[in-house]
C-alpha cells in the first residue's frame, strides 16, 4: 500500500467513525427520552467494557502459558490499584510498565 | 468575555490531566506499532487527527498488515466503534444545536471525552466553550501521542514488545469506573458469557458478534418488562 493509498484507508476508517458518532444525533434527536434508549445508554457501556477487556486480552500474545500469567497478573496490578488510588494514570501506567518488563525481560 | 475563555480553559485543562495520562502513552504505544508497519511516521498523526479512535486505530494496523479491502475496512470501523452510536443519546441536549463547533464536539466523542462530559453536572457546565476545550485537549494529547511515539520509533527503534496491554489497562480502568454506579451486575457475567461464546463460534468476527448479543440481551430484558422497574 502506497502513501495515497493509506490516506484513502484512513479517510475510510474516520468517515465510518464519525458515521458512529454522529448516528443518534440525525436519527434520534426527537426521541432522546425514550425509556429504553436511556436504560440501553447506561447499560450497554459497561457490558462493551467487559467484552473489550476481553477482546484486548485476547489480542496479546498469548502464546506461552508464563505471558497468561503475567497478563493476568498485570490485570490484577491494575484492577487493585485502580479500586485503592482511583487514578487512571497509575493504575495504566504501572499496569503496563509491569506488562512490558515482564514480557521483555522473559522474553529474551 | 476574556474571562470566560480562561476559566472554561483552565477547568477543561484539569478535567483532561487524566485522559492525558491514559492518552499520551497509548497514543505512544499506536505509534510504535504502527512503526512496524514501516511507513512514514508522520501518518501516525495524521491518524490520530482523521480517525480519532484508539482501539479502532490499533485494529488498523492489524488491517493493514493483513491487507484487507477498503470495504472491509469500513464495516469493520462501523462495527468496532457501534459502542459510540450509544454515547451520542446521553449527550444530545449538552450539545449545541448547530455549528462548527457541534460538528466537531460530535467529531471528538471518545470513550474518555464522554466519560468526563457525563460526569460533569449538567447545571454547572452548559457551556460549549468548555466541551470545546475539553474535547480539543483530548484530541491533543492523543495526536502527540501518536506522533512522539511513532517518531521515536523511527529514529531510536525500541522494543515496543508488550506496548499493546496499554489498551486493556485502559479498557480495565473504564470497565470500573463504569460499574462502581451500575446495579445490575449479572450483565457484565453476561457480557462475559457472550464475549466467550462468540470468541469461541467466531473468532473472526468476535467483537462484534458479542456487542451484538449484549444488545439482544438488552432488548430482550426490556421486552420482558425488567427494565425501568
Amino acid at each position: 500500500m502506497n502513501s495515497q493509498d493509506l490516506i484513502i484507508f484512513f479517510a475510510v476508517m474516520a468517515l465510518a467513525t464519525f458515521i458512529t458518532r454522529a448516528a443518534p444525533f440525525l436519527l434520534l434527536k426527537d426521541n432522546e427520552d425514550h425509556f429504553f434508549l436511556q436504560d440501553l445508554s447506561r447499560l450497554l457501556p459497561p457490558m462493551v467494557m467487559v467484552v473489550l477487556v476481553f477482546f484486548g486480552f485476547n489480542q496479546l500474545k498469548l502464546d506461552d502459558s508464563n505471558f497468561i500469567g503475567l497478563a493476568i497478573l498485570a490485570i490484577a496490578l491494575v484492577v487493585i490499584l485502580q479500586l485503592v488510588f482511583r487514578n487512571a494514570l497509575v493504575s495504566i501506567l504501572v499496569g503496563t510498565g509491569v506488562y512490558v518488563m515482564g514480557v521483555q525481560w522473559m522474553g529474551i | 468575555m476574556k474571562q470566560a475563555v480562561s476559566a472554561a480553559f483552565s477547568d477543561a485543562l484539569n478535567d483532561s490531566v487524566p485522559v492525558m495520562f491514559g492518552y499520551v502513552p497509548l497514543g505512544l504505544a499506536f505509534g510504535v506499532l504502527f512503526q512496524s508497519l514501516g511507513y512514514h511516521w508522520m501518518f501516525a498523526p495524521l491518524a490520530g487527527l482523521l480517525v480519532y479512535a484508539g482501539s479502532a486505530q490499533f485494529m488498523a494496523v492489524g488491517l493493514l498488515a493483513s491487507g484487507v479491502t477498503l470495504t472491509e475496512t469500513f464495516f469493520a470501523t462501523l462495527l468496532l466503534n457501534s459502542r459510540h452510536f450509544f454515547y451520542g443519546l446521553s449527550v444530545l441536549n449538552r450539545y449545541p444545536k448547530k455549528g462548527l463547533a457541534r460538528w466537531y464536539l460530535i467529531f471528538g466523542l471518545t470513550d474518555e471525552t464522554y466519560s468526563l462530559i457525563t460526569a460533569k453536572p449538567r447545571s454547572l457546565y452548559s457551556s460549549p466553550r468548555y466541551y470545546l476545550w475539553l474535547t480539543a485537549l483530548n484530541q491533543l494529547y492523543w495526536v502527540l501521542g501518536c506522533g512522539f511515539g511513532a517518531g521515536i520509533q523511527s529514529y531510536f527503534s525500541f522494543n515496543s514488545e508488550g506496548f499493546e496491554f496499554a489498551l486493556v489497562a485502559l479498557f480495565v480502568v473504564l470497565l470500573l469506573q463504569q460499574i462502581s454506579t451500575m446495579e445490575e451486575r449479572w450483565l457484565l457475567w453476561l457480557a462475559l458469557v457472550a464475549s466467550l461464546i462468540s470468541v469461541w463460534l467466531f473468532p473472526d468476527q468476535f467483537l462484534t458478534i458479542a456487542i451484538l448479543i449484549c444488545l439482544a440481551c438488552l432488548i430482550i430484558k426490556a421486552r420482558l418488562g425488567l427494565v425501568g422497574e
